[in-house]
C-alpha cells in the first residue's frame, strides 16, 4: 500500500504524459489537444478473450502425431 | 559449444564434375546414381530451372550432426554401420576441371544438397537428403524473409547462399517434426545447426520423450514441437481448427476430436503470415484419415509467401474481417496467392495454394508461428489492438483543407472505408531507419527533430501496423501511415494505453495525453503529407542475388 501512495505522488496523473510527446511538446512548442470522443465498442475486447480462449484450447489439444 | 556445419566440411577427395546442361538428364543421372531419390528429383528440377550448368560431387566424413544421428542410429538399429555422405553442389558456370572452382563467382553458386546412406544388416538403405539449401526461384513476386545466408566449402572454396534449410527425415530417430524444427531453427539460431540428437536429448530430460515403436518413429505432437523451439529462446503464438465435426458417420469414433471447438474466427494462414511477414518461420501441421481408416499427422515449415497485386478475390468476395461489425478491416493477407515451404517428403521450396489445405482434405490444422521470447503481443493480437487505436483516433484526424487533405479526409471516415492492415515486428532501429527512408508523393521527408526524439525514445520492439487502403497497398506497395504498437507488452485497449506508442497518418503523429486527470489526443505536423511506401525487407538485402540475377 505504502509503494502505491508514493507513486501517486510521483506521477500525478494531471502533468503525466509520455516521454516521447513530453519531448515532442518541448521541441514543438505549444500543443493542441482534443478530449477523446466516447467509445464504448468492446468488440475487439471480446475478441482478444476469444483469442485467448482459442490459444488455450489449441494447447491443450496438442497430442497428435506428427510422423 | 558451437556445432560444426556439415557444409563446410573437407572433401574426402577430389570431387567429382558432372556438365549438366542439355542433354544431361537429371532424372536419368538420379535414377543411375541415387536410387531416384524423390526429394532430390525435386531439388534437381529447381537446379534446372534455375539454369545450371555444373554439379559437382564430393564424398564427406559423417561428422558434426550426422555423426550425432550415426549415435542414435546405433542405439536403436542392429547391425548400423557404413554411413555414407555426399555433398552435391549446383553452379551456373560450366566448370571442367578441379582448379577451376577456386575461380567461379559466388553469383554462380544455385546451392547444395547433402545425401546420406548406411548400412543395415549390410545392406545399403536408400539415399535421403540429409540437408539442402537452394536460392529462391527468381520470381519477382516470391517474398522469402526468413531465409538466412549459409557459407558452404566446395572443394575447400568458400561460397554463399540464401535459403531456408530443407532435410528429410530418416523415419527413426527422427520425423517430418524433427526435420521442420531443424528447419525453422536453422534460420533463427546464430550458428544455424541443431541436430536431431540435441531435440530428442531435451524431450527426453523434459519429460516428453520421442518414442521410438518398432524401430519406427512415432513423431513428435505440438507439445513437443512447442517446448523445443521455446527452450531455444523464442515464443509461439498457434490455432487448431477442427474440421471433423459433421463428417461424422464415415469418421471411426474417435472422441478426442469432438472435444473441443471449430477453432478462430479466421483462415489459419493468417497465424502463418503473421510470423512469415515479420521474418520469422511458421509451422503447418495437419492430420488426415488413412485409406486403412487411421488418422495420421504432417507437419511443415512454411517461411515465405507469394504476392499477387491483381488479385481479384479481396475486392471480390468483400473479404473484411468483421472482428464485430463495429470493428473490421482487410488483413493484408488478402492478397497472397501461396505460402512457400518445404515438404519432407517431396522436397524444398513449394507453392502451397493460400486456401490449401482445405477442410474437406483434412481433419485438423494446428499452426504454429514463432516470435521472440521477448515478444507478449502476436500478430493477430496487434491487428486487433491497432484497428480499436485506429476507430478512436479517426474521428479526431486534423482535417484544415478538405481539398488537400484527401487522405486525412478519407480516414476519418475510416467505419466507412476499407482499411488494409499489415502487421509487422520491428525493433526500434529498423522502424527509426524506415522513418528516414520514406518519402511522399511530393517527396517530402519525416520532421528530423522526431527522429532525433525517437532515436532518444525508442527502445524494445515494435507491431508496426502498416494502414492502406486497396487502392495503394497492393498494386504500389504504398501506405497513409502505422499504429505503433509495443510489442513487450500483453495486448492493452484503452482505457489501459499500455500498448500504445504512438500513430503516424498523414500530416500528423498522433498520441495521447493526461491532462486534468482526462485523457486528450494531442498531435503534431510529422513533414509528411500522404502515402509513403510500405516497409520492405528485401531493401536491406542484395536483391541481385536474392533474386538469383547475374550481374
Amino acid at each position: 500500500m505504502i509503494y502505491f501512495a508514493v507513486m501517486r505522488v510521483k506521477m500525478n496523473p494531471t502533468k503525466f504524459r509520455s516521454p516521447l510527446f513530453n519531448d515532442l511538446k518541448k521541441a514543438f512548442g505549444k500543443e493542441q489537444t482534443q478530449r477523446i470522443k466516447p467509445d464504448k465498442s468492446e468488440s475487439v475486447k471480446r475478441f482478444l478473450e476469444s483469442l485467448d480462449r482459442w490459444e488455450k484450447e489449441a494447447q491443450e489439444n496438442s497430442k497428435t502425431q506428427y510422423k | 559449444m558451437p556445432v560444426f556445419a556439415l557444409r563446410l566440411a573437407d572433401p574426402l577427395g577430389l570431387p567429382k564434375i558432372f556438365p549438366c546442361a542439355r542433354p544431361h538428364s537429371n532424372i536419368q543421372f538420379n535414377h543411375t546414381h541415387y536410387d531416384q531419390c524423390r526429394p532430390l528429383a525435386r531439388i534437381f528440377s529447381q537446379c534446372r530451372s534455375l539454369g545450371f550448368q555444373t554439379l559437382i560431387i564430393e564424398k564427406i566424413g559423417s561428422v558434426g550432426i550426422s555423426k550425432d544421428d550415426d549415435e542414435e542410429l546405433n542405439k536403436n538399429i542392429t547391425d548400423f554401420s557404413s554411413p555414407e555422405l555426399h555433398r552435391l553442389s549446383f553452379f551456373r558456370d560450366p566448370v571442367s576441371e578441379h582448379n577451376e572452382i577456386v575461380n567461379i563467382s559466388t553469383n554462380s553458386f544455385l546451392g547444395y544438397a547433402i545425401l546420406k546412406r548406411f548400412k543395415i544388416n549390410n545392406k545399403f538403405t536408400k539415399w535421403k537428403v540429409f540437408e539442402s539449401i537452394l536460392r529462391g526461384s527468381g520470381h519477382s513476386n516470391n517474398y522469402i524473409h526468413a531465409a538466412k545466408l549459409f557459407e558452404v566449402a566446395i572443394n575447400r572454396s568458400k561460397f554463399k547462399v540464401r535459403g531456408f534449410l530443407y532435410s528429410q527425415q530418416n523415419g527413426v530417430t527422427n520425423s517430418c517434426a524433427h526435420v521442420a524444427i531443424r528447419s525453422v531453427l536453422s534460420a533463427l539460431l546464430p550458428d544455424h545447426e541443431i541436430s536431431y540428437k540435441t531435440i530428442n536429448d531435451y524431450l527426453a530430460d523434459k519429460g516428453i520423450p520421442h518414442q521410438i515403436i518398432d524401430g519406427k518413429s512415432n513423431g513428435l505432437n505440438m507439445e513437443q514441437i512447442r517446448s523445443v523451439i521455446e527452450s531455444f529462446g523464442f515464443s509461439s503464438y498457434e490455432g487448431l481448427y477442427n474440421y471433423a465435426h459433421g463428417k461424422g458417420p464415415s469418421l471411426p469414433a474417435n472422441a478426442e476430436r469432438f472435444l473441443y471447438g471449430k477453432g478462430p474466427n479466421f483462415p489459419f494462414q493468417r497465424i502463418l503470415y503473421g510470423s512469415i511477414e515479420s521474418g520469422l518461420p511458421a509451422l503447418l501441421a495437419y492430420s488426415f484419415q488413412e485409406d486403412n481408416g487411421e488418422t495420421d499427422g504432417h507437419v511443415i515449415p512454411v517461411f515465405g509467401h507469394t504476392f499477387n497485386q491483381d488479385m481479384w478475390g479481396p475486392n471480390a468476395d468483400m473479404s473484411y474481417f468483421k472482428i464485430e461489425k463495429d470493428r473490421r478491416y482487410v488483413p493484408s493477407e488478402s492478397w497472397v496467392s501461396s505460402y512457400v515451404g518445404h515438404d519432407d517428403n517431396f522436397g524444398s521450396n513449394f507453392c502451397i495454394p493460400r486456401r490449401y489445405p482445405s477442410e474437406e482434405d483434412v481433419q485438423r490444422i494446428h499452426v504454429l508461428g514463432i516470435l521472440p521470447s521477448d515478444c507478449k503481443c502476436n500478430p493477430i493480437q496487434a491487428e486487433a489492438v491497432a484497428i480499436e487505436y485506429l476507430y478512436r483516433i479517426a474521428p479526431h484526424i486534423v482535417v484544415k483543407n478538405k481539398e488537400h487533405s484527401l487522405w486525412s479526409q478519407k480516414l476519418k471516415e475510416t467505419d466507412k472505408s476499407w482499411i488494409v492492415l499489415r502487421p509487422i515486428l520491428l525493433d526500434a532501429t529498423q522502424y527509426i531507419q524506415h522513418l528516414k527512408d520514406i518519402q511522399g508523393w511530393k517527396s517530402e521527408c519525416i520532421e528530423k527533430r522526431i527522429i532525433t526524439i525517437l532515436e532518444n525514445r525508442m527502445k524494445g520492439k515494435f507491431w508496426m501496423v502498416e494502414v492502406s487502403y486497396p487502392e495503394l497497398f497492393p498494386a504500389n506497395r504504398r501506405k497513409l501511415g502505422e499504429i505503433l504498437l509495443r510489442a513487450d507488452v500483453p495486448p492493452a485497449l484503452p482505457p489501459n494505453y499500455q500498448s500504445f506508442f504512438l500513430a503516424r497518418l498523414p500530416e500528423r503523429l498522433y498520441g495521447y495525453v493526461l491532462k486534468s486527470e482526462k485523457m486528450e489526443i494531442t498531435s503534431y505536423l510529422s513533414g509528411i503529407d500522404d502515402h509513403v511506401p510500405v516497409f520492405s525487407w528485401d531493401k536491406n538485402l542484395d536483391v541481385q542475388e536474392l533474386r538469383g540475377i547475374d550481374s
